[in-house]
């Protein structure tokens, strides 16, 4: 149950956030944090069933990739649902916003598995929910926009109750949906395919139409069975990836994957990441080898494994956060002279244990191993700066 | 009329009963300077450009046929027009009503001519044309007995491109042209216009065998229409003409509002007497 909040004790801003289904979303102060507040009139029947439908689902959720309810407010004539405050905005804004930032393969991958995480706890409620309105404006970014959390329920459902009256976004509609109004779990499972693909063309679903903006054309094109174009995928996208939008966007909902399965799918092509993983030599006896991971708290590290001939290796490891990358520069420069350092005593004690090496041979050595080390820091200054390009640090 | 006042205090409107709800917001009989009013609370999130444009359209729109603006005012973080009191009630509800009114033919064409010459006044304004772009019987409110007839609710269309916020009750008026996501001109009101009309001889819903909206514009994009053979005998055949001409797939074909305006006028000369109503009495 949300729990009921004084009214007072919330300062609505001037700042208009945007009009969800249902009401307005504004701005507010409550408790020293910035939220969200949204606003139900209830004058207005249908508004008054709406809002109860929303804040009845948002209540029973508990997830970290779907929007938080702080608590409801009520001054008699409104009713107002605290949300928690995303300032970064919508994936939708990320990809046809006026900053036009890149984004790889794998971070596509990243949102598309933090929303099917989302979904499939959804699905897998008691009373489960289905959203209905799956598209990049109700995906709210978060952490330097490198993750998402789902909002605005207010056509959610459960999956025993259909709806009468067509609601959603024609573009990711269903065709189930759109011709016989029929709503299941699968719906969206399709609409999560369509947005799979738009994150993977950077295109608005449709736009290949001769009329992108006619209703009938979109109608028509999704009732005959037309599908999306695949050649405009990226050319980096996995295959697999291909196949999943393909699954979900099959015309026979018995056919696409639940939205359990895709999570764990996706989840496997996230581990894997060997696009991104690569094997750097810096000398003749020294290689570097980068990999990424998650750690359990769900971050993403950077691992830098260094190998080197007759020496142990080095392995160091690096959150790959915005902030850090200067940070990071440092750390890998004092690594490197403290790898130089130990260096030097495993030649030191190399030497101890032979007689047939000579002075001059230990100071080859000992100059070789700190040129190696100084080597290796500026390569993988370069490397992480390069990649924090890639990344956007 | 004079001109509207704009930043009308809160504190001299008494607010009555509500008389309706919309997708913007909610209509209220309310008094402001010792008159009866009709009260428009424009619901918070709605207030943007498309009702920045309907009062602009109405400060400038002088018509017998269409509702006058009086003020406007602000509460609440909602925005308030005070618009002219009309007492029949739509011409929907009148046409649709469970007793069944009586009219006659008189009646019907009246009512098509007196919703004609509102939108040609508002094609006709300089110097720019006003499309109403939403055009149906519930936007069309009776008075005096059923005599007069007053036009409202403009320049708040529900912009198509994005989502589906359009439901079936507007999309059954709407012209091919604006469901495919075309810009609306005038010619989109002359389609709406017919349509009602045939609602008005026919009393049936247009497209009731359609339930969804897929449905809706899967047939009206294909270029079905109303059938004429529901309409009330006795008809002349101008009328049926006249709706050919008006709800034509063909823009350019369509005949303008002003053609139609002057059509009207020459059939209701020819149609007799038109008494007042008794359903209003």
């Amino acid at each position: 149950m949300v729990k009921q909040v004084d009214f007072a004790e919330v300062k609505l801003s001037e700042k208009f956030l945007g009009a969800g289904s249902g009401g307005a979303v504004r701005k507010a102060t409550f408790q020293n944090q910035e939220i969200a507040v949204k606003i139900f009139d209830f004058l207005e029947e249908t508004i008054k069933k709406n809002a109860e439908r929303e804040i009845t689902h948002l209540s029973e959720i508990d997830h970290e990739n779907v929007i938080r309810v702080i608590g409801r407010a009520s001054n008699g004539k409104k009713d107002y649902l605290l949300m928690e405050y995303l300032e970064e905005g919508s994936l939708h804004n990320y990809l046809y916003g006026d900053d036009k930032w890149e984004y790889t393969v794998e971070q596509a991958v990243r949102w598309a598995l933090q929303c099917a995480k989302a979904l499939a706890y959804l699905h897998s409620l008691d009373r489960p929910i289905v959203h209905r309105d799956i598209k990049p404006q109700n995906m709210l970014l978060y952490n330097q926009h490198e993750d998402l959390k789902i909002c605005d329920f207010g056509l959610a459902t459960d999956m025993s109750n259909n709806k009468t009256d067509m609601q959603g976004t024609l573009r990711y509609m269903a065709p189930e949906a759109i011709k016989h109004l029929k709503y299941t779990a699968k719906c969206d499972v399709y609409s999560f395919g369509i947005m799979l693909w738009e994150l993977m063309t950077r295109q608005l679903p449709y736009s290949h139409l001769e009329n992108p903006n006619s209703q009938y054309a979109i109608m028509k094109a999704i009732s005959s069975g037309e599908k999306l174009p695949m050649e405009a995928v990226r050319s980096d996208c996995p295959e697999g990836i291909k196949q999943l939008m393909e699954c979900c966007m099959d015309i026979n909902p018995e056919k696409r994957p639940s939205m359990k399965e895709i999570e764990k799918f996706l989840g496997e092509q996230y581990e894997s990441g060997t696009d991104e993983d690569f094997i750097k030599p810096l000398d003749e006896d020294t290689v570097a080898v980068v990999t990424y991971h998650v750690d359990s708290s769900g971050s993403r590290i950077m691992r830098v494994d260094f190998w080197r001939h007759q020496l142990p290796s080095i392995r160091m490891t690096f959150p790959i956060v915005k902030r850090e990358a200067e940070r990071l520069g440092k750390t890998v420069v004092r690594e490197m002279a403290k790898a130089a350092a130990d260096g030097d005593r495993e030649v030191r004690r190399a030497e101890k244990d032979t007689e047939r090496e000579t002075s001059r041979a230990a100071h080859n050595g000992e100059r070789e191993t700190r040129r190696a080390g100084q080597d290796v820091g500026r390569e993988t200054v370069r490397a992480v700066k390069k990649i924090g390009k890639k990344l956007r640090f | 009329m004079s001109a509207p006042v704009e930043g009308v205090p809160y504190e001299e409107i008494q607010t009555k009963e509500l008389i309706g709800t919309g997708f913007y917001g909610s209509v209220y009989r309310a008094v402001w300077r010792n008159r009866e009013i009709a009260l428009k609370r424009i619901r918070e999130g709605c207030e943007d450009k498309k009702i920045e444009r309907e009062i602009y359209q109405l400060t400038k729109a002088s018509h017998v046929n269409i509702v006058e603006l009086y003020g406007t005012s602000r509460h609440e973080g909602c925005a308030l027009l005070l618009m002219e009191f009309v007492d029949g009630g739509s011409l929907s509800s009148f046409l649709h009503a469970k007793s069944k009114p009586s009219y006659s033919h008189a009646h019907a064409f009246n009512w098509a001519h007196q919703i004609a010459q509102g939108i040609a006044y508002l094609h006709g304004m300089q110097p720019k044309a006003v499309i109403h772009r939403d055009i149906k019987p519930l936007n069309t409110l009776l008075c005096e007995k059923g005599l007069k007839l007053k036009i409202c609710d403009f320049g708040t269309v529900v912009d198509l491109s994005q989502s589906i916020s359009c439901n079936a009750g507007t999309c059954r008026y709407k012209a091919p042209e604006v469901l495919q996501g075309n810009k609306p001109d005038e010619k989109c009101d002359v389609y709406s216009w017919a349509i009602t009309f045939w609602e008005i001889l026919s009393r049936k819903e247009p497209f009731e065998q359609y339930n969804t909206l897929f449905e809706l514009y899967m047939a009206i994009n294909e270029g079905e229409r109303p059938d004429l053979s529901c309409i009330m005998s006795g008809c002349p055949a101008d009328i049926v003409a006249l709706l050919y001409a008006s709800w034509d797939p063909d823009i350019s074909k369509r005949f303008s509002m002003e053609l139609i305006s002057q059509s009207m006028g020459r059939i209701l000369s020819e149609a007799g007497s038109i008494p007042p109503l008794d359903f209003y009495s």
